[in-house]
């Protein structure tokens, strides 16, 4: 590594090595960099590989290294433990645009990045929205949500889009909803490119409507009968119901058995939906 | 292409292969032969052939017994559990059929059983190939306490035709074509299956019909009411020993498959339920309804054939048949060949 000076380098390329995602602070203010940015030669390019956003009037040079020295150097100068899906997408571009193959790159398998099937879909998360890309970044996603997520067809790809700004979901949410979407794919009319809840629920509502109407019945009549729980434990595969509450006293008790008592009427009631639904 | 283990060079299939004038290569291993559903590999390993079918807590088992002398399918169903239970593609074949005989036999001393290799593959898919068919009829021939069963999605047939037909039941799974052709990839087509079973009907054998997994889609009734008529139309009730209805169940991990390798399938425009035996099923109340519509066309036409449920709940039998079989052995008994050889 030796340290050069900028006129000695005409031809510098600061965006193609930025795996970075999203831009980190340290970029923003000049007064940030401690040492002068590296760069790394290629076909008469000078490739920079920190400090992206800085033009600087010294630069080091990382002399006769090839692509993955210079690689791992920029990769290791911002640490390799915590790096996102998104970076490691942006990575694998880089590789790739160089014409390399991760394979020889054990960073990759460190990150449970192994087949072509986990390389597939790393590759196609480039292609997604900046909205995704910076949801994706920050949460931690099974590569199996996101093979399904890069196989959904553009509008619904459109329609996650908008159901994260829209509902700025959990985790778990956010993979139902790609389930959901890849599962009913070809049920989802082609024309609806942004979230519509109610359209989307009566689509989704199809894989099962016998058991939703069910349930809704039953929720109903079963908050007639608070506090006392109702709950069947074995998905309505047995008509065994199990009912509970909670005292502190034998008068609570008492109380709630009275109540019990009153409400008998709630139990039919079950019953008799149970059986209209074929399950008692 | 067929690979054999040259632990099996002196097996059976090497003279059939030559025989019939079909190109095989010798291997050391298994690791020689690409996984491909298309390799069929002969190997000499020792293996229990001949087991109970497993069963699962809390859902009627029938007490069949399978032989797995084969393991894989050419077939590729998108519901078939073998992709979750086989670690490989191939269609791995056991060379010891001197062991699967003594196996049978000995089996055979116990009791009364119904016995299948449709297990872990198709009965019939490369009988042709194979002329497993060969092996299998003359043994049970010799014993009347076994009837065997060929389960098949194939019209492979031919070579049946030229055997004894006692106690032997060739059977084939039913579903609509328009299911056939999304779901049971290069799997006979509904009316070659049905053609095959008049074949097998005609020549003196009893057959079955499996109507599982029953799939449930937007034309659920009219595509299981035509396939029961299209049945009553070829099939005479007489020659009918059984027919078995079941939907479709699964353990978790199967959707995930469907998703990688079958995507647009039926069966991920369903929801499931996790059911007591830990296994996914359609909520029993869609459930019910799929079998009771299912007897029910089958009762129009056949009032006296034997139906049973694969694995369902006693109160579903309750509901639907009107009675609980019982557990395996109390089961068993309800099947003809159970009265014909008492």
């Amino acid at each position: 590594m030796k340290l050069i000076t900028a006129d000695q380098t005409t031809n510098i390329d600061r965006a193609t090595f930025n795996w970075i995602f999203p831009d980190r602070k340290e970029e923003t203010g000049a007064d940030d960099i401690t040492y002068p940015p590296a760069l790394w030669e290629k076909k008469g390019i000078y490739y920079q590989l920190n400090y992206f956003s800085h033009c600087a009037d010294e630069y080091f040079f990382l002399e006769n290294c090839g692509f993955f020295d210079a690689l791992s150097f920029s990769v290791d100068f911002y640490g390799t433990k915590n790096l996102n899906i998104i970076e490691l997408s942006n990575l694998l571009f880089l590789a790739e645009h160089f014409g390399y193959d991760i394979s020889d790159l054990d960073l990759f398998e460190r990150y449970g990045v192994a087949g072509d099937r986990k390389v597939k879909t790393l590759r196609e998360l480039k292609d997604l929205s900046e909205d995704i890309k910076e949801y994706l970044a920050v949460k931690n996603f099974s590569f199996k949500t996101l093979n399904l997520l890069t196989r959904l067809p553009e509008n619904l790809i459109s329609i996650l889009d908008s159901y994260l700004l829209t509902e700025n979901p959990s985790v778990s949410d956010f993979k139902k909803m790609v389930t959901k979407l890849f599962d009913m794919k070809e049920e989802i009319p082609q024309d609806l490119a942004t979230y519509d809840k109610n359209e989307l629920e009566k689509v989704f509502l199809s894989k099962n409507i016998t058991q939703e109407n069910f349930l809704s019945e039953m929720k109903d009549i079963a908050g007639e009968m608070k506090p006392v729980k109702i709950k069947n434990l074995d998905n309505f595969e047995t008509d065994i119901l199990e009912l509970s509450f909670k005292i502190n006293s034998p008068e609570d008790f008492e109380k709630i058995l009275n109540q019990m008592f009153e409400k008998k009427k709630v139990i039919k009631n079950i019953y008799r939906v149970m059986e209209k639904y074929d399950l008692h | 292409m067929i690979y054999i283990d040259k632990s099996a060079r002196n097996s059976r299939f090497v003279d059939i292969f030559e025989n019939d004038g079909r190109k095989f290569t010798f291997v050391n291993s298994m690791e020689e032969v690409e996984d491909s559903k298309n390799n069929i590999y002969i190997t000499s390993g020792y293996n229990t052939f001949v087991h109970r079918c497993p069963a699962t807590t809390n859902y009627r088992c029938c007490n069949y017994y399978v032989v797995d002398l084969v393991e894989g399918c050419p077939f590729d169903c998108t519901y078939c559990i073998l992709q979750e239970y086989l670690n490989h593609n191939l269609v791995k074949v056991h060379s010891d059929l001197d062991r699967v005989k003594e196996e049978i036999i000995s089996l055979s001393k116990k009791g009364v059983f119904r016995l299948g290799t449709g297990e872990l593959s198709d009965s019939l898919a490369y009988d042709h190939i194979l002329k497993l068919s060969d092996f299998f009829i003359p043994v049970i021939s010799d014993l009347e306490n076994i009837q065997f069963e060929f389960k098949t999605k194939s019209a492979n047939v031919g070579r049946l035709l030229n055997h004894n037909s006692e106690n032997i039941l060739v059977s084939w799974s039913l579903n609509p074509q328009e299911i056939v052709t999304a779901e049971e990839h290069y799997t006979a087509g509904l009316d070659e299956r049905i053609e095959a079973a008049a074949k097998c009907a005609e020549y003196g054998y009893k057959v079955g019909f499996h109507f599982d997994p029953l799939i449930y889609y937007n034309d659920f009734e009219k595509g299981y009411s035509d396939v029961i008529k299209k049945l009553f139309e070829k099939i005479p009730e007489q020659s009918v020993e059984y027919i078995s209805i079941s939907t479709f169940r699964f353990i978790p991990g199967l959707l995930d498959t469907v998703r990688e390798k079958f995507e647009g399938s039926q069966l991920l425009k369903s929801d499931y339920v996790r059911t007591l035996d830990g296994k996914m099923r359609y909520f029993k109340s869609l459930r019910q309804y799929m079998l009771r519509y299912v007897v029910k066309r089958i009762r129009e036409y056949w009032p006296q054939v034997f139906l049973y449920f694969c694995m369902e709940h006693e109160s579903v039998w309750k509901n639907l048949l009107g009675y609980d079989p019982g557990e395996r052995e109390n089961f068993e008994k309800n099947f003809p060949f159970y009265h014909k050889s008492l």
